[in-house]
């Protein structure tokens, strides 16, 4: 357990290696504080003469608005008649100024972005305000989770206006928001989100409980949180989701979802979920109940097809060629005419091409990489079928396969199932069809074990609940919404009243 | 003090109908057809339904013995025979467990070798059943349940093969009916009990149930279910194939999955075969559960490390089993063993324990 806090090595902490942080822990007092900062060009720390008496302001140059200090506080210092610090505060245009003796308080708020006014360097005392300056992007549409219908509005990296983005399609008293700091050198901000008296309090509790306890020094990304969260660590499948979409989030929430944002990173994480929520995408919602249905079995096949499309290829060709009837050995023979390579390396080698295009394709700059695609899919696939290095039907099936594979909505799933046809083709080399029923069994044991949060994680499926399966395979129509999955285990199940959302007229009333 | 069984690792009432069905329709069934038109010919029909109503007499039997004492098979034994002797009963219905689970993975590799891997070594394929069945056995109990649940999703395909025989086949095939002796008709039953055994499993997963009461009758369900299916499979199988053809045939079922033809595949039986992985899963599964179950429970011993060891017992047992007679003389054995347990040793266990109870309440009144 690496990232969870044990009381018995709380306390070693500071010696290993910490010894930076170690020494600005150990500045007990503000003077020494000061000393410590002063070190650094950024630090600035200067008296102004007011009416009756002088103040220094310090503060962190780069993290505060300059234009706000000689806006919106130097004006009204210069202007007012107080003479005690506690006066100042009168006089100043800011709704919260606190007013501490507390050397944590005042180091914490500093380095964050908030000034300190002071009557001289060495009182133990000041007014801290809040002026951070802000750094972060614009609002942008969605990139990952892109959807033709729908919201264009994606997370940003500011904590405050990603709240912001949840709380205006959430407009209730419920919505509640629990704020703590993780990481032991970044001291990120992270916030508990949920809906009090729709989610259950045994996950909220759970979730607060694992982010207290993560014991690390960088966290920077809301990725790196989902990895020391998880119940099963060595898990390839996410087992908590990621979303940069608001109105995912939100109406998770309505579900009984918890979730929690990182500042600093533009994908907020849920749960408890299931393996099928990394399927659907926003336009499930959007169209209508049979449209959207047939669109997510459609997914759910091609991830299907992507998995399973070049191990059988394998399989038949070296074990089980029986299976193939008549007419098709003749285009199968034909195409392997000439390949020097038995199925399976033959397949390896077309695939670990297919994922070199792709890695190469996401690292290059995006004008580059439509260079990319048309370089390794034409060049390298006409090249290597008129090479004989392989055969035409293998290159389609691997072509289908890798295209079948970006179906997936969730960036995570997707690298999973990119991932998962590895063993079922070595298995498929190896054991013909046997070996992949062995594979995915294998695979089934180990999904049955999952869980998330401490919920199962192929819920529908097993335990088997047949109320939640109206919305995994097929999306049913609203009117059959009207409860909430039972995964989440919601305290108030009901989404609407059920008896008006079905009355229907009779004819002619 | 009856054995208790944490709340988070219970299933379900219902998945009583998975443990049944999950755990009777395995191996046997691709082969049973044979044996039973060798004894009794077109009539086989009737033994299969005998034999059900017989299984739902001993399951209710079965029901009754753990309601009584609100445990498990261990605790009935200690109850009834003392420590020693009650322990060393519970052994052997262990090991029972571990031969089933023995004979149905030996018999499994013979056919995968046999159809589809002529030159693969029987340690490569039990080496992947076995591994895999350990797999779910050290999910626990709800992991096998999980299993039990899949596997009937994953053979439903299987049913779609049933249709395609029905072109070919003979109605007169099943005349003339009852032409056999009442009495041959019954002692054929014996060959049935491959079939139905392991629902004797219930003597260990009774406790992991949730509410029991509730969950009785989908063990009813569970036996018609099953009994259902061999009817029907056995009618089919005796529409198309003359009996004395169907003698000679070892596995009726995978033949008959040869009729399939599909426009994009042929040789049906591969699929069958493969597909069977998911069938036979459960069955060595929840044998192995039982047997190291049964261990623990007994002897008090980490169940992990008898479930590794029972299957590598298992896999080296089945290297000496190699030739058909061998394999064949298990099953005859296993099904001996099978029928003195259903229908000799549940209904003796079920009398000594009501006169006992009956002894016990006479002098707690006096």
């Amino acid at each position: 357990m690496l990232f969870r806090r044990k009381n018995k090595t709380n306390n070693n902490n500071n010696k290993n290696g910490h010894k930076l942080l170690s020494r600005a822990e150990r500045a007990k007092s503000l003077s020494d504080f000061f000393s410590m900062m002063e070190e650094s060009k950024d630090f600035v720390s200067s008296d102004h003469k007011l009416k009756h008496m002088t103040v220094r302001i310090s503060y962190l140059n780069p993290m505060v608005d300059p234009k706000s200090i000689r806006r919106d506080i130097l004006p009204y210092l210069i202007s007012c008649d107080a003479t005690k610090l506690e006066d100042l505060v009168h006089y100043l245009p800011f709704v919260s100024i606190t007013h501490t003796k507390d050397v944590e308080q005042i180091k914490e708020k500093l380095l964050k972005g908030f000034i300190l006014i002071q009557k001289h360097k060495e009182d133990p005392d000041g007014l801290l305000l809040e002026l951070t300056a802000q750094h972060g992007r614009q609002v942008t549409p969605p990139e990952v989770e892109f959807s033709v219908i729908g919201p264009k509005t994606a997370f940003v990296e500011s904590l405050d206006t990603n709240i912001a983005l949840i709380r205006k399609l959430l407009p209730i008293p419920n919505f509640k928001v629990k704020e703590m700091s993780v990481g032991k050198v970044t001291k990120t901000k992270v916030a508990v989100i949920y809906i009090d008296g729709i989610a259950n309090r045994e996950n909220v509790n759970t979730l607060t409980q694992r982010l207290k306890d993560i014991e690390y020094d960088n966290i920077i990304d809301s990725s790196f949180l989902v990895q020391m969260l998880s119940d099963n660590k060595h898990s390839p499948f996410p087992q908590l989701v990621d979303t940069e979409r608001p109105d995912r989030v939100v109406s998770a929430l309505i579900e009984g979802k918890v979730a929690f944002i990182l500042d600093g990173s533009p994908f907020v994480i849920m749960g408890p979920t299931t393996i099928m929520e990394f399927f659907t995408a926003f336009d499930d919602y959007a169209l209508v109940w049979y449209l959207a249905s047939f669109f997510r079995l459609v997914r759910l096949g091609s991830v299907a097809f992507s998995v399973f499309a070049t191990p059988l290829y394998v399989a038949v060709l070296t074990y089980h060629y029986q299976l193939i009837p008549q007419d098709l050995i003749g285009t199968l023979i034909s195409s392997r005419m000439g390949v020097p390579f038995p199925p399976i390396i033959e397949a390896l080698l077309m695939e670990l091409t297919i994922e070199v295009l792709r890695e190469a394709g996401v690292r290059l700059p995006t004008k580059v990489g439509q260079t990319i695609g048309i370089v390794g899919g034409i060049v390298i696939g006409t090249a290597s079928v008129q090479a004989n290095l392989t055969s035409n039907v293998l290159l389609i099936l691997i072509a289908m396969a890798a295209l079948a594979s970006f179906t997936t909505p969730n960036y995570k799933m997707n690298n999973t199932v990119r991932l998962l046809r590895f063993p079922f083709l070595i298995a498929a080399g190896f054991f013909g069809m046997i070996g992949i029923a062995a594979v995915f069994a294998i695979l089934v044991a180990h999904l049955l074990k999952l869980t998330s949060l401490g919920r199962p994680y192929i819920e529908p499926f097993y335990p088997l609940r047949l109320s939640d399966l109206k919305d995994a395979f097929v999306r049913l129509p609203y009117s059959q919404q009207g409860q909430r999955p039972l995964l989440q285990r919601p305290v108030d199940s009901g989404r609407v009243n059920t008896w008006r959302a079905n009355f229907k007229y009779d004819i002619d009333e | 003090m009856p054995v208790k069984v944490p709340e988070n690792r219970q299933v379900s009432p219902y998945f009583m109908l998975f443990i049944i069905y999950g755990i009777q329709v395995g191996i046997f069934v691709l082969s049973y057809e044979r044996v039973l038109a060798k004894e009794i010919g077109n009539d086989g029909w009737i033994t299969i339904l005998i034999s059900g109503i017989l299984m739902e007499v001993i399951l209710w039997m079965v029901y009754r013995v753990l309601e009584k004492n609100g445990g498990d098979l261990i605790d009935i034994h200690k109850e009834l025979f003392g420590k020693w002797l009650g322990g060393l009963f519970s052994v052997i219905f262990s090991l029972y467990f571990l031969t089933m689970s023995l004979v149905v993975m030996r018999t499994y590799a013979e056919i995968v070798q046999v159809w589809m891997f002529p030159h693969l070594s029987y340690f490569a394929i039990a080496g992947m059943v076995g591994g895999t069945a350990y797999t779910f056995v050290s999910g626990g109990f709800r992991s096998i349940m999980g299993i039990c649940l899949l596997s009937i999703v994953y053979s439903t395909p299987l049913f779609i093969s049933l249709f395609f025989p029905l072109p070919y086949v003979h109605y007169e095939n099943l005349l003339p009916m009852f032409h056999h002796s009442p009495l041959a008709i019954i002692s054929a039953a014996h060959q049935m009990i491959l079939n139905f055994i392991g629902f004797e499993v219930l003597f260990l997963a009774y406790p992991f149930i949730k509410q029991p009461k509730k969950a009785k009758k989908w063990g009813y369900y569970a036996i018609y279910l099953t009994t259902m299916l061999y009817i029907l499979l056995f009618i089919i199988t005796i529409l198309y194939y003359p009996r004395r053809q169907l003698k000679g045939i070892l596995w009726p079922t995978i033949e008959i999955w040869k009729i399939v033809d599909l426009p994009f595949m042929e040789r049906f039986e591969y699929i069958g075969i493969t597909i069977w992985f998911f069938t036979i899963l459960p069955n060595i599964a929840l044998s192995l559960w039982a047997a190291s179950r049964g261990f623990k429970r007994v002897f008090n011993i980490n169940q992990r490390i008898t479930a590794i060891l029972m299957s590598i017992l298992i896999y080296v047992i089945g290297f000496f089993l190699n030739s058909r007679d061998d394999i064949d003389l298990l099953n005859a054995i296993l099904s001996n063993i099978g029928f003195g347990f259903l229908c000799g040793y549940v209904p003796f266990l079920f009398v000594l324990q009501s006169i006992v109870y009956k002894v016990k309440k006479r002098n707690g009144k006096t």
